[in-house]
């Protein structure tokens, strides 16, 4: 039987220890003792092994993040999700892009790639759009906002 | 899922072989971490396994999904359910998922995957390697 637990940490803090004049150098870069806490109780979980695997490629997926320190999602983008000439395809109808690639996880990444380029091109200051450019500017700005901190 | 929590954005997300947390610091220890492994014999149990996660702009309460997939079909091999309640994202939010015999069926690439609710936030490729030698996996006596 599978087991496991999980836990949501607490922000670690580390000390800096003022090293005396006369200590050997070697002591000042030793690492601090440390006290593991108690390892957590492991708790039996289900797993699916036997026989044949349920498939958990969706039809639709939402895309949560863009991999991209400078920007969030301010909600999530919905992709339809299909399979062409062995390809996992991604597309966000509204703006009619996609990313594509060996699996579901794989094309998602590809179509957030092409999703950051497409907002760099649209956001640059020197951009001259036309109408149908400018409606998939306003549409990429109403889900994804620059981060600010 | 809350519907005014914001979408959190993971900014790590390590399999390794355990996390250990220092009681006096809360500073984290991330023992072995790992993407491939190998083993003689398939189906293989994973006597233990760490997973990792840093998040950021996460504030509220959350049911984050961890999958371990098979790429091969994207079958599901094992799903945990994390609640985890974030009262302040101004920091960074941190997760531990320490898990253990994790069977995993044939070689090949596997993936975990983490979402909240429906929403897909991350995924991490981990490789099964047979390697050659050892003996034959043999099922458990059944008990009569």
């Amino acid at each position: 039987m599978a087991t496991a637990a999980y836990e949501l940490l607490r922000p670690g803090t580390t000390e800096i220890i003022p090293v005396m004049e006369n200590e050997p150098i070697h002591q000042s870069l030793e690492l601090p003792r440390q006290v593991a806490s108690e390892r957590p109780t492991l708790e039996p979980v289900q797993v699916l092994i036997i026989g044949t695997l349920p498939t958990v490629r969706p039809e639709h997926v939402f895309l949560g993040t863009l991999k991209d320190p400078q920007y969030r999602l301010r909600k999530p983008i919905p992709l339809d999700v299909s399979v062409q000439e062995s390809e996992v395809v991604v597309t966000w109808s509204e703006i009619d892009e996609f990313g594509h690639g060996g699996t579901t996880g794989a094309a998602v990444d590809d179509f957030g790639q092409t999703l950051r380029e497409l907002h760099r091109q649209l956001y640059a200051p020197e951009a001259h759009l036309g109408a149908d450019l400018q409606r998939v500017k306003q549409v990429l700005g109403e889900y994804i906002e620059p981060r600010t901190k | 899922m809350a519907d005014d929590a914001p979408i959190p954005s993971v900014v790590a997300m390590l399999i390794c072989d355990q996390v250990i947390n220092e009681e006096g610091t809360n500073k984290k220890s991330l023992i072995g971490v790992f993407e491939n492994f190998n083993s003689h014999v398939f189906p293989a149990l994973m006597p233990r396994l760490a997973v990792y996660v840093k998040v950021v702009d996460a504030q509220g309460a959350y049911l984050f999904k961890l999958r371990l997939v098979r790429l091969k079909d994207e079958s599901l091999v094992a799903e945990f359910g994390i609640q985890a309640n974030i009262s302040d994202s101004s920091h960074h939010s941190e997760l531990a998922i320490n898990m253990g015999n994790l069977p995993i069926a044939e070689p090949g690439k596997y993936e975990f995957q983490l979402y909240y609710g429906e929403i897909f936030l991350h995924r991490v490729t981990i490789d099964a390697i047979q390697i050659s030698g050892g003996v034959p996996w043999q099922p458990p006596p059944m008990n009569s």
